[in-house]
């Protein structure tokens, strides 16, 4: 098998651009979502390693808002789906329905809001699992099949969920399937009293914020490709391998309590997520510090934890947190008579 | 301002240093408990030879090839954790997060990093087990050099056998010389005594062999011992024949000190006995003055055994017939003065075939053997009251069938059951 070409890591200049796009586009959402700037990097950088995203937290905190201003402020078309108990596949990637034409009659596939550049899946977990599931296929493979027929997803194609996490009567917790095809899981937090402030000053009920397109579809799709061309490194590599494994039960003194730890898909999503933030940060390589900052939204939710270690109160992201202490940057651990200063 | 190739000779420098660092603390990290090895074994070696006073300059260089191959071993042991200078670069962006900016900038696709005078130290010395090891190699080694070596240690290189078993030759010897004891008695003693000293030198030195010598020892001068007082108990029957009339309580004393004379451990020479007068006719068929120098003699000789006894520190204490204690007779052990003759607390003189009290420290003066003293009788049975053998579970009366049956005498285990129950 010969290795894939290497690609040609962005120049200079590219970078600068890049990055001044990614500006507009991180200072314009934060004009919708106040106070959520690591959020706001999150979500970006997982757009741009055209990966799912999965938005938890409780009602009103704009999680719905940040997605609407992000379709629009990268001008793709996007679509709302509420998603309730009674939800069925074909609502939402269409049915084929039976049309008159002068030819005579003809089942003619119907499209679903999934045909959109980006799908708001707003509560995703009150939808039954076979709804759930008619997800995974346009997630995977960007493509619907119905009726015998196989529809391609406008390119790009993103779902951005939303669930609540407090309300759990009549609700169908994602499977772990569809929870590893979500690249991020992302927690959005309440908000502090200053924040709220702004909230209340610049904001009225009711009325959403206006956003205007401040990154193009040509360029959004030019900086896609941008990200893919961004240098993995090998050393990297070799860490973000090493921290997957060390996901495994007893593949570490991390991993203790670990019922299932992270896929290969993780390992993906870890590169590609760092791939992202590099180009976020104008730097034509993946780092270390790209890696250990997406490793929580990335390993948190494919990380499944045994009955006794959530008795214990253990929890998959203290689990990420320790593995992030435990594995380190270089390959080698140091020898007994050597210890890793302490750098502030 | 610096140029991109200092700058990357800067960063490379670092890391360099950075992997001989680390590669030093992972030998040091094996080298220090092997270190603590090849001292232990070398520090007994080193022990030993001072105390055989030996030569140490081969063992140094023993010692330096020996730490030589464990340095050489170590080192090979730990080249799987050796670090490279790329791996070291590693190291350095990760703990002063430079966003790997120094492996970047090794394949091109970035500047290098500005260098500053002097980057924090990405790593820190934990030196305090391997010196703990190495104080130790060091503590035992200096142990073993200069702790002074006892040169007589152990009594192996004594020269002749055991004191104790000197001491009986001598005794033995002494006993010959005097001809009062009787030969072939002597003569076990001493076959015993050579028996010891036919041992190999390093054997007569352990406990067994100097314990059995000591035994020796104290039996014949124990057995020497008692014999003199045999001969006093002879001489001073002899003395109180002269003072009375019908001289019957003297024979009868002579009579019993010539019969323990027979029965102690060393008997006396058989010439000795057959010259002694053997019951009262004899006694009388001596004149006063016979009877005086017979008793002087044997008096002479009980002194003379009494000095040898008391030359091996035991029978010292031994008391004269005559109640008023001996002294030892000379001799390095001899001690002085004089015993009490009672083994009681006041003194008496119990005579023939009188029981008296012997306290338990009294004991430990006889030995195995000896004849304390003798009693005539016989058993005083009333027939009348003689009952006969009653053995256990007699029934108090027959029984014919039906009736109940008393047992009054119960058996040992039965009697016990009865005695537990009724507790």
């Amino acid at each position: 098998m010969t290795p894939a070409p290497t690609p040609t890591p962005p120049a200079e200049a590219e970078l600068t651009q890049a990055a001044a796009s990614l500006d507009r586009l991180v200072a314009t959402l934060q004009t919708v979502l106040f106070g959520q700037e690591e959020l706001i990097e999150l979500v970006v950088s997982g757009v741009l390693a055209r990966g799912h995203l999965l938005l938890e937290g409780l009602p009103g905190l704009g999680k719905t808002e940040l997605v609407k201003g992000l379709a629009h402020a990268l001008g793709l078309t996007a679509r709302r789906v509420q998603f309730t108990p009674d939800l069925l596949p074909g609502d939402i990637t269409g049915n084929p329905v039976l049309e008159e034409t002068p030819t005579g009659r003809r089942f003619v596939f119907q499209r679903g809001p999934v045909f959109a550049n980006i799908l708001l899946a707003d509560e995703i977990n009150r939808a039954s699992p076979k709804t759930q599931s008619a997800l995974l296929e346009a997630m995977q493979e960007r493509r619907v099949t119905a009726g015998g027929e196989t529809h391609t997803l406008p390119d790009p194609f993103f779902v951005l969920a939303t669930q609540n996490p407090i309300d759990l009567e009549g609700t169908y917790p994602l499977p772990e399937a569809q929870l590893d095809r979500f690249l991020f899981k992302l927690d959005v937090h309440s908000n502090p009293p200053e924040v709220l402030k702004r909230i209340v000053l610049n904001r009225e009920l009711g009325a959403e914020p206006v956003v205007a397109p401040v990154v193009g579809r040509e360029e959004f799709t030019g900086l896609l490709a941008l990200v893919r061309r961004v240098h993995l490194p090998e050393v990297v590599a070799d860490y973000i391998a090493r921290l997957v494994h060390a996901s495994q039960p007893g593949a570490s003194a991390a991993s203790a309590g670990v019922r299932f730890g992270a896929s290969p898909r993780a390992a993906l999503a870890l590169a590609a997520a760092g791939r992202a933030r590099g180009l976020r940060h104008g730097r034509p390589h993946v780092s270390f510090e790209d890696v250990q900052a997406v490793a929580r939204s990335v390993l948190g939710h494919r990380i499944i934890l045994d009955h006794a270690a959530r008795l214990d109160g253990a929890t998959t992201a203290g689990v990420v947190e320790k593995l992030l202490a435990e594995i380190p940057a270089q390959a080698k651990p140091l020898p007994g008579t050597l210890a890793a200063a302490k750098i502030s | 301002m610096i140029s991109p190739a200092s700058t990357r000779r800067f960063w490379e420098t670092r890391a360099t240093a950075l992997a001989w660092r680390i590669n030093f603390a992972a030998w040091l990290a094996l080298a220090a408990p092997a270190s603590f090895f090849v001292a232990s074994a070398f520090s007994i070696a080193f022990y030993a030879l001072r105390r055989a006073d030996a030569s140490l300059a081969t063992a140094w260089l023993a010692l330096a090839a020996a730490l030589a191959l464990a340095a050489l071993a170590c080192a090979w042991r730990a080249r799987r954790g050796f670090f490279n200078a790329a791996e070291a670069r590693v190291l350095i962006e990760s703990q002063l997060r430079l966003d790997t900016r120094l492996t970047a900038a090794a394949a091109g696709l970035v500047a290098w990093p500005a260098a500053s005078g002097h980057p924090p130290a990405v790593v820190r010395w934990r030196l305090r087990a391997a010196a703990g090891w190495l104080a130790a190699s060091v503590i035992l080694l200096s142990g073993a050099i200069y702790a002074p070596v006892p040169r007589d240690a152990g009594g192996v290189h004594a020269s002749g056998p055991p004191p104790a078993l000197r001491q009986t030759e001598s005794m033995l010897a002494a006993l010959k010389e005097m001809n009062v004891a009787d030969a072939q008695s002597v003569e076990q003693l001493a076959e015993r005594a050579r028996e010891l000293a036919r041992r190999p030198p390093e054997e007569q030195y352990s406990h067994s062999a100097l314990e059995a010598a000591d035994e020796l020892k104290n039996q014949t001068a124990v057995s020497a011992a008692s014999l003199a007082r045999g001969l006093d108990s002879a001489a001073g029957a002899l003395n109180a024949a002269n003072n009375e009339p019908d001289m019957k309580g003297a024979a009868g004393r002579l009579a019993a000190a010539l019969s323990g004379l027979r029965d102690g451990a060393l008997p006396p020479n058989k010439d000795l006995l057959a010259n002694l007068p053997a019951g009262e006719i004899d006694l009388k068929g001596l004149s006063a003055a016979q009877r005086a120098q017979l008793a002087q003699q044997l008096a002479n000789a009980a002194r003379g055994l009494r000095g040898v006894a008391g030359a091996a520190g035991a029978g010292a204490q031994v008391a004269g017939p005559d109640g008023k204690g001996v002294g030892a007779g000379g001799g390095p052990g001899g001690g002085g003065g004089t015993a009490p003759l009672s083994f009681a607390k006041d003194a008496s003189d119990a005579g023939d075939g009188n029981a008296q009290a012997l306290t338990g420290d009294a004991l430990k003066r006889f030995a195995l053997g000896d004849k304390l003293g003798t009693t005539r009788g016989a058993h005083d049975v009333d027939p009348a009251n003689a009952v006969g053998p009653v053995s256990a579970g007699a029934v108090a009366a027959p029984a014919s069938g039906g009736e109940a049956v008393w047992v009054d005498r119960l058996t040992p285990a039965e009697r016990s059951a009865v005695k537990n129950f009724f507790k």
